[in-house]
């Protein structure tokens, strides 16, 4: 039996799984359009690997440290692989060097396979190279160190850290902006990385833009038809939102209004 | 590989899983409760193998590094290799819950934690000192509301004026709360309709398949 308690939650979850199956009709049956506001973040991408490629030195991409695949921050290390696959695909085209660092080892088999199969994918199979993908460490301060190590080392021309980032983002970040990088930081949940990102980073995707990103890229219809589902849902959370804080505010007026 | 086990068995597995994890939610059946209690269970162990599979990438890593004499890494990779295998070595031989194992850690990784943490600090510094170039109106709006917070935080201020240190909590609890639920709100939306998409095999992109 469905628990009372989760009858919010069961019916969000359906309302979102009926409104993105009906976009996904709408799109494929009826050729509905759907149109994606410009990320400046995921276009400065192509920016900062030119820059790197013009410079010949190496691009680099970290999920960030401490959360796992299999944890609760695990979509938002799905969201920045699924922006990993199209850098490594731009760094394959355009034979720039690329480096992946991983910090849970969970996280290593599917970048590896992410940036193997990119390189396949431009015919560039040969140059693949696995140790293009790096486990530093499973310890947060011992990660840091080790990608400044490489940044300093390496120097980086252009640095993507996308996904649940924690207090070691603002040392890679200012590694990377002494080395002279140009840095795309992006974070979904972890909200009290974002201004140190926003100070630091050269572009920044804020919350859901990360989610995003795989659609954006791709350009898919179908992909992009779920985020025209996503916004519906946004508008009714507003509207919610509105009428909640005008029910708060006029409770006096309402309740008298309601007992006459 | 065929395109059958390399595209649709991943995906299937995603959805199959995703949405045993989903009915588990709603506590749908014992059985249903049952499998997703083993699938954990399955999380766990592979978790652990991930780890070695971590300990043999970073070998293998640096074990190149040292065969290829890499200019200005191979000392520091025969450093990496030889406290690793020491570490794993007491680990093996004394257990884990030895004295000696829990001294190597908490005498050396500790220390070296929280002096990069420390570090932290000075790095908060030289970011803020280029954040408040006030070169246009957003970087005007970010500096004064960082000198108001900075104030409020100031312990004698309430003394000097009581209405400048409450502009700083005030920034903090209305404005800073209010957007940072907004993004919450939007991020968990994000979320969810990623998992949709991924359910729906829709979302190809962690694969490879952009």
């Amino acid at each position: 039996m469905l628990k009372v308690g989760n009858f919010g939650t069961f019916y969000l979850l359906l309302f979102l799984f009926v409104l993105t199956l009906l976009s996904i009709w709408l799109v494929r049956s009826k050729g509905m359009k759907v149109h994606v506001r410009r990320l400046a973040g995921i276009d400065a991408i192509n920016e900062a690997i030119g820059r790197a490629t013009e410079l010949a030195r190496p691009v680099h991409f970290t999920t960030g440290t401490m959360a796992t695949l299999y944890g609760e921050e695990g979509p938002q290390i799905l969201a920045g692989l699924s922006i990993l696959s199209h850098i490594a695909s731009q760094t394959a085209k355009y034979r720039t060097p690329l480096v992946v660092t991983v910090c849970h080892p969970s996280t290593l088999p599917l970048a590896e396979e992410i940036v193997r199969e990119s390189y396949l994918k431009e015919g560039r199979a040969d140059e693949f190279r696995p140790d293009m993908v790096r486990h530093l460490s499973t310890e947060q301060q011992a990660y840091a160190s080790g990608v400044q190590g490489i940044f300093l080392r390496e120097k980086v021309a252009a640095n993507f850290m996308i996904g649940p980032l924690y207090a070691d983002t603002l040392i890679i970040a200012e590694t990377g902006y002494r080395v002279g990088a140009m840095q795309v930081g992006g974070t979904g949940t972890k909200t009290v990385q974002l201004p140190f990102l926003v100070a630091v980073c050269d572009y920044t995707l804020i919350g859901e833009e990360i989610f995003a990103a795989g659609a954006y890229i791709s350009q898919n219809p179908e992909q992009l038809a779920t985020m025209f589902a996503e916004d519906i849902a946004k508008f009714a959370v507003i509207a919610l939102v509105l009428i909640g804080a005008i029910v708060t505010l006029f409770s006096k007026e309402l309740l008298s209004l309601l007992k006459l | 590989m065929s395109v059958l086990v390399r595209r649709s068995f991943p995906l299937g597995i995603a959805a199959i899983v995703g949405i045993l994890m989903i009915l588990e939610l709603f506590q749908v059946g014992k059985e249903i409760t049952s499998s997703a209690a083993m699938v954990r269970d399955w999380v766990v162990i592979i978790s652990g193998f991930a780890l070695c599979l971590g300990a043999v990438h970073v070998t293998g890593f640096h074990v190149n590094q040292i065969r290829k004499r890499t200019a200005g890494r191979w000392p520091f990779s025969i450093v990496l290799l030889a406290v690793m295998f020491s570490y794993i070595a007491v680990g093996v031989s004394l257990t884990t819950m030895s004295g000696t194992y829990r001294w190597l850690y908490d005498a050396i990784n500790f220390p070296l934690a929280q002096v990069m943490f420390s570090l932290l600090a000075f790095y908060i510094f030289s970011a803020a000192v280029r954040a408040f170039q006030a070169r246009n109106f957003e970087a005007v709006a970010f500096l004064l509301c960082a000198i108001l917070v900075v104030i409020g935080n100031i312990p004698s201020m309430p003394l000097i004026s009581s209405a400048l240190a409450q502009i700083g909590p005030w920034i903090l609890d209305v404005p800073t709360k209010g957007a940072f639920r907004g993004l919450l709100i939007t991020a968990a939306l994000g979320i969810i309709v990623l998992g949709i998409r991924t359910l729906l095999g829709r979302e190809t992109a962690y694969l490879g398949r952009a």
